[in-house]
């Protein structure tokens, strides 16, 4: 699976590259891994009754020449005229599997109805179809020969690289198939151009990770035709996996070349590289070099190229092998040193020289530098080539500087570019007072890490510095306000704080002895005025036991009552109605007593 | 013959508005063709899920988004990095308008974006690194990668801390090659989905390093989302490959420290991602309001300050076809005048519903009582229901306090003395009178 992915990525890339100069070999063949991985795709067909994986499951098991373990007794033939060229196709594909010959009468009407098919519709799957018959008709089927440049016409390219039909998989093999198939049952070369093949080859090739056993059988039974078929079988020129990467360690560059399936060819004697450039400078490096042949697998060559003392990078082989030739992409590895590091602090104005100190590469600064706004921190370091002992330059050159604690959600991280100068000596200045708005003014301690990457290296690294405090400037106004209006942003995605209404506190009130002093106080009036009627003998003797009397004496009781209740529970209103009948039956009674009394009164003073 | 064609049209459009309801009509949008096979995996996985996929080529001169102002696709995919100019109707202006009606886009580039894609992005608040620059990470590549350090391992823990746009974090590391994104860190809708590793950058490849990159460290987002303020959810990857079969099927195994792991986790993430984005995952609703008076059943006409009420919401989760209960600790209900007079956390009683209880405030007017819940992944849940709050009627006020005895005593005391004195003032008999006569 690892090999595979390898492969595949080294096609991409290899493709991207070179889609220039086209290549006239394919970048990969059918590995083993390929054919396990997709036999397992096939398996289930032979246990599920289910007819269409079945057939292409014994179909692609045919191809990989597998012993076929079960097979469904399942097989009906249609023998009847089928009206769509599909139909046909099946019909004629049945028969042949069981051996039957069609007899003549049937083959003319075929040919006249297929031309007459294909004269309606001539989409590359009708074709295939007709391919696939005429290819089961023997001679009469060279009608369909002269159609096979006008599928081409129809083929899409893709990149450059690839040669398809619209459809996709299913349709581009069938239609291969049907093209080779048709030319072998005639015994002619099919028109296909030496390019086309590699390029329909390669359009296979990148269909490897097919999902369905239908596309499986599809991509099985193609790549099987292409590489089996009489007159071009095209040609592998790839990389072996360990032989991309080049090192000291590992010098050689390792060439598969195979076919298709991954057989040796035995047309092909000698592999040579033919140049070499570096990417970049097109400088031609290396020419005319012969790969040697390993004498354990027929298909890898090799060659070893350290001996020409190449500088890291990448290069690009432009390898023939017999009439097939391809570019592949290798690169050089190196080891990175730090030869010196030097981290201090300076002032920002320049006027004093900067204080630096020494470090050597897996250590750790011991002591914490300092910096303030006025000062800036100072690094300068030189990296080696570990083999060569020469500077040199590497892509990523980094100085990040992070808050101390990592597992804090808050930490940040602020990465700077270290730029090298001609001596290939890098610097790293920062102007502590100038960064402040980077680290949002947050003075503290942080860590100083440099990254030191690139692709050409075996050993790019993150190494820890040291610890650094940095003293940032009190923010300006304008910034202060720019970062309130920051920090007052809501974080919509959090739980917002709790707020409990603050009820009003109530009046303070005096002490209860005080107001039941003056409650005594207030009551008093009423016991003394009892108290005092009592002493001069209060009498009620002249009441007139009528009833106005009574009546206006319980109104006036019932209207105080009345008010009692309403400072109790009534509302206003309800108060107003019961008490303009208390009111108007009190009135009248009061009235007629009163005017009784004044009688009463007028009598005893006539009397 | 024909019948039974008829019937079996019948039964096959049947199914396609069964899937329609279950996932809804997608459009995807392709570089080429080709790509639909190698992300198979992924569209099965899609179809497979209920949704109507429609392949089109991004150039396709009959491309249509919406029809008589309606929109012909619930969801987009558009799997076509180097696309410069959407063809037949389709531009970016109808995406965002697309996006603007509630419709859901997952979008994939690679080193090689195009316009097109460039200033979609830029529409939905993010920023695609420049033509032909990749995600560069020297500390974390895969072993397959014998380039540029371009395919990298991002680790699980690199994920948003969201399970329900990503699924679980415990996977498999993932596999990423293509470019970076840029978003403005205080757009609070934009989610950083997959940031990169302190030690990634976002670069050309084959160039010295001149300029501060545009993406370095952590601010380096592989994979953003928006979801903008009506729901409508929008993916950006900037990786095409994230989603490929190949990704999804490679073992994947960091160079410098890593262990093997014989899968990538991309089929888990990504799977979860198109779950997220086209609205199976993280969609709540609310289903009920309820409030009235501690004690009571109904909501009365009008609350009284200081009464104590009960407020109570069910809120539901969409899993399937299904809305069934959601459950959370921190769906907080706001008592609201303007300001927020309260605001506190509701507990959750059983079956997604969930309550609170609290005083009214002391002053009177017309509130509503708001539910405002937003969570990352989770669409908006936004429930107002309003009342009004009145003062004390004149019974509702304290009574017998003991201050005011003395004004109560006097007051009473003084009827009493009318009554006492209406009676004997009118019928006093004077004796002494009497005597003299």
């Amino acid at each position: 699976m690892n090999f595979f992915g390898a492969i595949l990525l080294l096609a991409l890339v290899v493709g991207e590259l070179i889609a220039a100069d086209v290549p006239t070999s394919t970048n990969s063949y059918l590995t083993k891994d390929d054919k396990l991985r997709l036999k397992k795709v096939l398996e289930p067909g032979f246990k599920f009754q289910d007819l269409a994986s079945l057939h292409y499951a014994i179909v692609g098991y045919k191809h990989m020449k597998e012993p076929i373990k079960l097979i469904g007794s399942v097989k009906t033939i249609l023998d009847k005229d089928g009206s769509t060229v599909a139909e046909l196709y099946y019909s004629v594909s049945a028969m042949n599997l069981l051996n039957q010959k069609i007899p003549d009468v049937t083959v003319n009407k075929l040919v006249k109805t297929l031309q007459l098919a294909l004269k309606k519709d001539d989409s590359p799957l009708n074709l295939a179809y007709v391919f696939h018959i005429a290819a089961n008709l023997g001679s009469s089927g060279s009608f369909a020969f002269n159609h096979i440049e006008d599928a081409m016409v129809q083929a899409d390219e893709v990149d450059g690289r690839y040669l398809q039909f619209e459809g996709g998989l299913s349709v581009t093999s069938l239609l291969v198939n049907g093209v080779f198939k048709l030319s072998q049952s005639l015994k002619k070369k099919a028109p296909l151009t030496q390019l086309q093949i590699v390029k329909l080859a390669n359009y296979f090739l990148s269909r490897r990770s097919v999902q369905t056993p239908k596309g499986v059988a599809n991509f099985l039974s193609s790549i099987n035709t292409l590489a089996t078929n009489e007159f071009y079988k095209p040609t592998c020129i790839t990389l072996k996996e360990d032989g991309v990467v080049i090192s000291v360690k590992q010098p050689f560059v390792h060439i598969k070349v195979c076919d298709l399936l991954g057989n040796p060819v035995p047309s092909i004697s000698n592999v040579i590289a033919n140049t070499a450039t570096k990417e970049g400078d097109d400088v031609v490096f290396v020419s005319k070099k012969n790969f040697e042949a390993a004498s354990n697998d027929k298909t890898v060559y090799s060659l070893n190229f350290m001996t020409s003392t190449p500088e890291p990078g990448f290069y690009k082989i432009a390898v023939s092998a017999g009439s097939a030739t391809n570019t592949v992409l290798i690169k050089v590895l190196t080891e990175v040193k730090v030869s010196s590091l030097e981290i201090g602090t300076a002032d920002a104005d320049q006027t004093t020289q900067a204080k630096l100190v020494k470090v050597a590469h897996p250590e750790k600064l011991k002591e914490k530098i300092e910096a303030d706004s006025q000062q800036k921190l100072v690094i300068r370091f030189l990296l080696k080539d570990a083999f060569k002992d020469k500077p040199m330059r590497v892509h990523q050159a980094f100085v990040r500087l992070s808050t101390k604690d990592s597992t804090n959600k808050n930490s940040q991280e602020i990465i700077f570019v270290a730029e090298p100068d001609s001596s290939h000596t890098y610097k790293f200045d920062m102007q502590v007072g100038a960064e402040s708005k980077n680290f949002a003014y947050q003075s503290g301690d942080y860590k100083i890490e440099l990254i030191i990457g690139d692709a050409i290296l075996s050993n790019s690294f993150e190494w820890t510095l040291g610890t650094i405090a940095l003293k940032f400037p009190e923010p300006s106004a304008s910034d202060v306000a720019d970062k309130s209006t920051y920090r007052q942003k809501p974080n919509v995605y959090t739980k917002k704080p709790e707020i409990k209404h603050m009820f009003r506190e109530p009046d303070k009130r005096p002490p209860e002895y005080v107001s039941n002093l003056f409650s005594g106080l207030c009551i008093a009036p009423i016991f003394l005025l009892i108290f005092l009627w009592a002493k001069i003998g209060v009498n009620i003797s002249n009441f007139p036991f009528s009833i106005s009397a009574i009546t206006f004496h319980l109104g006036l009781g019932g209207i105080f009552v009345l008010f009692g209740v309403f400072w109790l529970q009534l509302n206003m209103f309800t108060t107003l109605r019961y008490l303009s009948i208390l009111g108007t039956i009190t009135f009248l009674a009061g009235n007629k007593m009163l005017s009784q009394i004044a009688k009463n009164r007028k009598l005893s003073a006539a009397r | 013959m024909k019948s039974a064609k008829g019937v079996f049209g019948c039964l096959l459009v049947g199914l396609l508005v069964a899937m329609t309801q279950a996932g809804g009509p997608t459009l995807v949008l392709l570089d080429n063709l080709a790509i639909k096979e190698t992300h198979s995996i992924f569209f099965k996985m899609l179809q497979g899920s209920g949704y109507t996929l429609t392949f089109k080529l991004a150039d396709d001169a009959n491309l249509v988004l919406s029809k008589y102002g309606e929109h012909l696709y619930d969801h987009l995919i558009i799997f076509a990095p180097t696309v410069e100019e959407f063809g037949g109707s389709m531009s970016v202006e109808t995406i965002t308008d697309f996006i603007d009606g509630g419709g859901n886009v997952l979008v994939a580039g690679s080193s090689q974006t195009g316009d097109a894609l460039r200033d979609l992005a830029s529409e939905s608040g993010f920023e695609i690194d420049e033509v032909g620059t990749s995600v560069i990470d020297h500390m974390n590549y895969d072993v397959s990668d014998y380039g540029r350090h371009t395919k990298i391992v991002a680790e699980p823990s690199q994920l948003i801390d969201a399970p329900v746009i990503v699924g679980d974090r415990k996977v498999s590391p993932l596999l990423y090659q293509g470019t970076g994104l840029i978003a403005d860190p205080d757009n609070p809708l934009v989610l950083k989905l997959l940031t990169a590793s302190s030690s990634a950058y976002s670069y050309h490849p084959d160039k010295p390093v001149k300029d501060y990159p545009h993406a370095v460290g952590k601010n380096t987002l592989l994979i953003a989302a928006l979801q903008a303020r009506n729901n409508a959810r929008v993916v950006f990857s900037g990786s095409l490959y994230f989603f490929s079969d190949e990704a999804f099927t490679s073992p994947v195994h960091k160079v410098q420290g890593g262990n093997k792991h014989e899968v990538s986790g991309n089929q888990a993430v990504a799977e979860a991602i198109a779950r997220w984005v086209f609205k199976e995952n993280g969609v709540i609703r609310v289903s009920f309001v309820h409030h009235h008076k501690k004690g009571e059943a109904e909501p009365p006409v009008a609350y009284t300050i200081m009464d104590d009420v009960v407020y109570s919401i069910n809120v539901e989760q969409l899993s399937g076809d299904k809305w069934v209960p959601f459950v959370a600790e921190d769906l907080q209900l706001e008592f609201v005048r303007i300001d927020p007079f309260v605001r506190q956390t509701m507990k959750h009683v059983a079956n997604g519903r969930y309550e609170a209880r609290f005083k009214i405030p002391d002053v009177y007017g017309v509130y509503q009582f708001k539910v405002d819940y937003t969570r990352i992944g989770l669409t908006h849940l936004y429930s107002t229901t309003q009342v009004s709050v009145r003062p004390l009627q004149h019974t509702q006020y304290e009574r017998f306090i003991p201050s005011a005895y003395p004004y109560y005593i006097s007051a009473f005391s003084m009827m009493f003395g009318v009554f006492l004195f209406s009676i004997v003032f009118l019928h006093f008999k004077d004796d002494t009178k009497s005597k003299v006569e």
